[in-house]
């Protein structure tokens, strides 16, 4: 059995009228890299403060290893934190920075060879040898990063928090920190929750993904699950890039759909004939040339991206649909063009959105 | 007057012109004179005798310098003694508002409890209500409880002056909150995140605070003429006016004594004035 790191049980967590976490049940396995997904607002920082014990929650348990952490103050709950501005104490030095938790161990600060030693196993995780006489303000943003992450490895905690940490990085850096983050979580074996509203990190460094929205998780799953099988229309509409298509349609039973002049087939069940849907279709998953399932119309827009050249297509009732077609392409605006969709492809929602036809 | 620098149109740099710099300097020239013009007359005053005082036309500089101010100065009245107390007083307050006005600031700008609110407005409306308002109530108070001619009847009061507090209150409310969530999270005790985060982090704030403290009490004259009646336990204000007898007026022994008085507060500020206006540009140059 795999042994749990952290548990959410029933937690609600209110902002006077304002819910901001609603109803979380969530358990963590030790060594697991679980992402928090979703848009500014959606609690996810929230879930984050709960654990550190920096907001309290209104109902609610939280465990950490299997022991109950609502009223232990931050610093007895074992957990560090990095957060989105890396909270470096700017009148320090990167060496104190780093040192600062083991302060607090009574037994630790007499030992000062050892400290010494802890420092410098930090540092060198992270590489930032170098830097420790160094002071926060005369670092560059990508090292700050790097000294928030060593005073969060130094006192070896039980959980990671992170808080966007690569969020004020720039786009270079970022694909950089984001490699070293994944060896480091390897290399140290802790639960990690990250919270990112970048759904390529969280695609990317995620062994589970929490997606949330408006205080509640939506989907929780790997990130294959999650881009393959959303359970809503929020999932996979903030998940990929770019975004899904949604459309309007009927049931024709039998996994048929109508959507607009098309018959769409579907692997997904699409409930009783005349049911209204909503089909999602993503642009990445289209096929540029006819098919099994077809959706063909006007091209009255072209993004050359680089590698590919996204195509909008409007066609009697549907309108400014999205489509991916590899490499440059020779159409231009008012050509009709003509996609194709595997029917595992074709996703299937409920008429509100808030579920889907499995 | 202003001339315009480069020759790309959006270039806004702005050169005074040498005529610009002439008149700025000697506005400059003239407002240190009228500054420093008090300062010379009465150093020039204090060592004149009392003939030369008054002789006419007036000389700046006495052909004899006289000492005879500052000796019975010294050997005649108790200045050391108001100079001592005035100094105690004013290290002893400045300490003690520190710590209290820090600690209340950290609380009420970092801290949630019950009655934040209510302390906070409670607060601000005492910095609302005049000096001379509360100077017969505190007298009864402090009569009352027997410190009339203490050093207490003029530490006390002083210390529950909360302008220190907001002073204070909005240096840390700048600091991000995460940085303190971040030493909690590290193991720190409230009583550590105070004192090896908030403080140094405020420190301009605190020299700040502790500059305007000292001077206000070094200057201040209403309160102690109030509390305190005798006289070796007098503070320099109150101690030099008291050289004014009721019919004749030794200029030279008060010219003397007010001259001596500014040394204390001259070296304090020589001293601190590097941190005092580093903070007053940078608040400066904030927005």
């Amino acid at each position: 059995m795999t042994e749990i790191a952290i548990e959410f049980r029933s937690v609600f967590k209110k902002f006077d009228d304002f819910v901001a976490i609603r109803n979380l049940n969530l358990l963590i396995r030790k060594q697991e890299f679980l992402v928090l997904l979703g848009p500014s607002g959606c609690g996810k920082s929230t879930i984050l403060n709960l654990l550190a014990g920096i907001e309290d929650p209104t109902s609610g348990e939280i465990f950490v290893n299997g022991k109950l952490v609502n009223y232990l103050l931050p610093r007895y709950r074992n957990v560090a934190m990095v957060f989105q501005s890396y909270a470096l104490y700017p009148h320090m030095t990167v060496a104190k920075n780093i040192e600062y938790p083991l302060k607090s161990d009574k037994g630790l600060s007499r030992n000062r060879d050892k400290i010494t030693k802890m420092i410098a196993q930090a540092a060198e995780l992270v590489d930032i040898t170098d830097q420790l006489s160094k002071k926060p303000p005369a670092l560059s943003g990508g090292q700050r990063q790097r000294v928030a992450l060593a005073r969060a490895l130094v006192r070896d905690p039980e959980v990671f928090l992170m808080d966007e940490p690569l969020s004020n990085l720039d786009a270079q850096l970022r694909d950089t920190m984001r490699y070293h983050l994944i060896n480091l979580h390897r290399k140290i074996g802790k639960a990690t929750i990250y919270v990112t509203h970048d759904q390529q990190e969280a695609m990317t460094m995620a062994d589970r993904i929490v997606v949330m929205n408006e205080g509640s998780a939506q989907q929780i799953g790997t990130p294959l699950e999650i881009y393959n099988s959303p359970v809503n229309k929020f999932v996979a509409g903030f998940v990929g890039h770019p975004r899904m298509n949604f459309l309007p349609g009927k049931s024709l039973g039998n996994r048929s759909v109508q959507v607009g002049e098309f018959k769409l087939t579907s692997s997904r069940d699409t409930g009783q004939k005349g049911t209204p849907l909503v089909v999602g279709l993503r642009p990445t998953d289209a096929k540029s040339k006819k098919g099994y399932n077809n959706v063909e119309g006007k091209i009255t827009a072209r993004e050359f991206t680089g590698t590919d050249t996204i195509l909008t297509l409007s066609s009697g009732s549907i309108e400014g649909v999205r489509f991916r077609h590899i490499g440059g392409g020779s159409d231009i605006e008012g050509d009709t063009a003509c996609f194709s969709y595997a029917p595992e492809n074709v996703h299937i929602f409920n008429e509100d959105g808030k579920g889907r036809f499995s | 007057m202003w001339k315009l620098i480069g020759k790309q149109r959006n270039v806004v740099s702005l050169r005074p012109t040498p005529p610009v710099i002439t008149v700025s300097y000697s506005v400059l020239f003239l407002a240190a004179i009228v500054s420093i013009l008090p300062f010379l007359y009465i150093l020039s005053t204090s060592v004149k005798d009392t003939q030369s005082l008054f002789s006419y036309p007036p000389e700046w500089i006495p052909e004899q310098l006289f000492w005879g101010n500052y000796v019975k100065l010294f050997q005649e009245t108790s200045f050391l003694n108001w100079t001592f107390n005035t100094i105690f007083i004013g290290l002893s307050i400045t300490i003690l508002k520190l710590i209290i006005d820090a600690m209340a600031a950290y609380s009420l700008a970092k801290l949630q409890f019950i009655g934040k609110h209510i302390i906070s407005s409670t607060l601000l409306m005492a910095v609302a209500i005049p000096v001379a308002a509360l100077i017969i109530p505190l007298f009864f108070i402090v009569r009352d409880m027997g410190l009339l001619n203490t050093y207490w009847a003029l530490i006390l009061p002083a210390l529950a002056n909360p302008l220190g507090i907001f002073l204070l209150r909005s240096f840390i409310v700048s600091l991000p909150d995460e940085l303190i969530h971040s030493a909690r999270l590290d193991g720190a005790s409230e009583w550590r995140v105070f004192t090896q985060l908030i403080l140094p982090l405020i420190s301009s704030g605190l020299v700040v605070h502790a500059v305007f403290t000292f001077m206000l009490q070094y200057t201040n004259f209403l309160w102690p003429l109030v509390a305190i009646q005798t006289e070796t336990r007098q503070v320099l204000t109150v101690g030099i006016s008291s050289l004014k007898s009721n019919f004749v007026v030794d200029w030279g022994l008060i010219s003397a004594a007010s001259l001596l008085a500014t040394i204390p507060i001259t070296i304090l500020f020589i001293a601190l004035q590097r941190f005092f206006l580093a903070q007053s540009l940078s608040s400066a140059l904030k927005g």
